[in-house]
């Protein structure tokens, strides 16, 4: 048994008030300084891993209907939105494959969202012409940014319009962004599925929103 | 100074938008519904079917022979002597148990853990019960709720779900609650309440029947419970009858009957309190999981504990602060002597052993 509470404050957020980012700390979902103590959802999603990862693919199968939205809005966030199906596929039978290779089995979303993001960087880097990936880094845009965002104010459908622009703001808000407004999961379903706190992700949405609202009143939206 | 903060992060004074931003309660904010509405055209509509047939996992293939000859059509073809003997026994080993589990299951019946799949069957009391699965949504009076199927009651309905034989859950309005595989746990029949309140009536064998949270998981030791999740994941579990074990990972409180602990996601079980604890107890404690550290809170919960309170006591022993958790060991020492055995040295340096000798004897009062 370990001891109680974990630290002070542990149930608030993670970010003071008026802070900027949540630390480091608070995205791994370790406010506390120490190992969180898990959900009861979580659990039993360390439960479906162990039996997938002893070749249960009922199992496996169950994990994949439970984390595919988060690991969607993972992709939606840096790809375009056919891109973003195609990748789930290969997102999901990459984790099936190197299951044995994830070692703490409660880690099993952040896991796989680490799985995404790396897929969505290689099929941009092969997709990228060098000539555009020079460019790219002459707009000083990240590696993992959409390789090329559209243009909100391109005449495009609004939908598309928006996710652009969502696709431009920073990672973590662009990425709970998308699994709030794109695959409609909850601020707790997020946590749950992300190993995130409830304070992080709260955060992030919070201001997440604020900024693509701005972003979007900029490019003549109402 | 910061503003007070709420268990799920929000803080006071939040604009409302926030809320439904969060978590989709109260009022829609227009401008988040209008993004949704444009943005909900991308959702992922794909279900685990797309991943078809699924390819041997690694720690499968690495089972396999990989240097075995070309043309060697299986592995039984290649297996030396020795092997084959050794299969053979335990071939006739295995025969003989199960000789031996069919004579004994004569003898003993119920002995053995029933093997079927668990039975559940849902009846709607009052207003509108559905099954939910892959977005489709059915009217669940009367069914049998399979593994992976969400069960919805609506608000002002309520339904019961039968358990085997063993009992039965009433869902309240407003309740979703998950059917869970168990597979090969301990536990036969396992839910998931996803939110709203159900009220578990169940006799049976402890640990048969377990009810997950998001904030922990309850654990029936044979009784009547009822568990609370509101839209954070935050989590009441009163016990009626018998005593429930709440637990996550890395803690494990006892709730008996006319107790009831609070929990929260990524945190876990609070600390139990009796229904009819003192107010500034039931405070001071609410404060202590909260992770207040100030050893004059610790004061006022020893202050305000009846020697009833050993149960509140006895949790508090797993508190943080070493000084907090000696001014508990004086307290508790002075309602029920250490049995013989369990030191101040190691309910201090937290002796798990010790712990349990301690709880065994104070809890025939529980």
């Amino acid at each position: 048994m370990t001891s109680w509470p974990p630290e002070s404050g542990a149930r608030a957020s993670s970010a003071d008030a008026q802070g900027t980012a949540p630390s480091a700390d608070a995205l791994r979902g370790d406010a506390a300084g120490g190992a969180p103590a898990r959900s009861g959802e979580a659990v039993l999603d360390s439960m479906q891993v162990q039996r997938s990862k002893d070749g249960d693919a009922a199992a496996f199968r169950a994990l994949y209907e439970r984390f595919a939205p988060m690991v969607h809005g993972v992709l939606v966030a840096r790809a375009r939105p056919q891109e973003a199906d195609d990748l789930m596929q290969d997102v999901f039978l990459s984790a099936w494959r190197h299951l044995h290779h994830l070692r703490s089995d409660e880690h099993f979303g952040g896991w796989l969202a680490s799985i995404a993001r790396r897929r969505v960087a290689r099929f941009h880097a092969r997709a990228r012409p060098p000539a555009a990936s020079l460019s790219d880094r002459a707009d000083g845009r990240s590696s993992g940014a959409a390789p090329e965002p559209a243009d909100p104010r391109a005449g495009r459908d609004g939908s598309a319009e928006i996710l652009a622009t969502l696709q431009q703001l920073p990672d973590a808000y662009r990425e709970t962004l998308a699994m709030r407004l794109i695959e409609g999961l909850t601020g707790p379903e997020i946590a749950a599925a992300t190993g995130l706190t409830h304070g992080s992700v709260r955060v992030n949405l919070s201001r997440g929103m604020k900024l693509l609202q701005e972003r979007l009143r900029k490019a003549g939206w109402p | 100074m910061s503003r007070p903060v709420h268990d799920d992060g929000r803080r006071d004074g939040a604009e409302r938008g926030d809320d439904y931003l969060w978590d989709r309660e109260g009022e829609p904010d227009a401008e988040v519904a209008r993004l949704e509405g444009e943005l909900a055209r991308h959702r992922w509509k794909g279900s685990a079917e797309s991943l078809g047939e699924l390819p041997p996992a690694e720690v499968q293939s690495a089972e396999t022979s990989a240097d075995a000859p070309a043309g060697t059509p299986s592995h039984a073809a290649s297996w030396p002597p020795t092997a084959l003997v050794r299969v053979a026994g335990l071939l006739t080993a295995a025969a003989m148990l199960f000789a031996v589990a069919v004579w004994w299951q004569q003898d003993h019946g119920a002995a053995f853990p029933s093997t079927a799949r668990p039975d559940y069957r849902l009846v709607a009391l009052e207003g509108g019960a559905f099954i939910e699965k892959s977005d489709a949504r059915a009217p669940a009076d009367g069914t049998r709720p399979q593994a992976g199927e969400r069960l919805v009651v609506e608000a002002g309905a309520r339904a019961r779900l039968t358990v085997g034989d063993i009992g039965s859950v009433e869902l309240e309005g407003g309740t979703t609650l998950r059917i869970e595989d168990a597979g090969p746990s301990e536990a036969e029949y396992l839910l998931f309440l996803e939110r709203g309140t159900v009220r578990a009536s169940i006799f049976a064998a402890p640990r048969v029947f377990q009810v997950g949270t998001p904030a922990g998981i309850a654990v029936d030791l044979g009784c009547i419970y009822e568990t609370t999740v509101d839209a954070s994941g935050d989590t009441v579990l009163h016990v009626v009858s018998g005593q429930v074990s709440f637990e996550t990972a890395q803690r494990k409180v006892t709730v008996p009957s006319g107790a009831r602990a609070r929990a929260w996601p990524g945190i876990g079980p609070g600390t139990p309190v009796w229904d009819d604890a003192p107010d500034a107890l039931v405070a001071a404690i609410e404060k202590l999981d909260a992770g207040d550290r100030d050893l004059d809170t610790v004061d006022a919960a020893l202050a305000a504990a009846r020697d009833d309170d050993s149960l509140t006591l006895w949790h508090l022993l797993a508190y943080a602060d070493l000084a907090a958790r000696d001014k508990v060991f004086d307290r508790l020492v002075a309602i029920a002597p250490a049995p013989n055995g369990v030191t101040r040295i190691g309910i201090l340096a937290g002796d798990a052993a010790m712990m349990e000798r301690w709880k065994d004897a104070l809890g025939w009062s529980w």
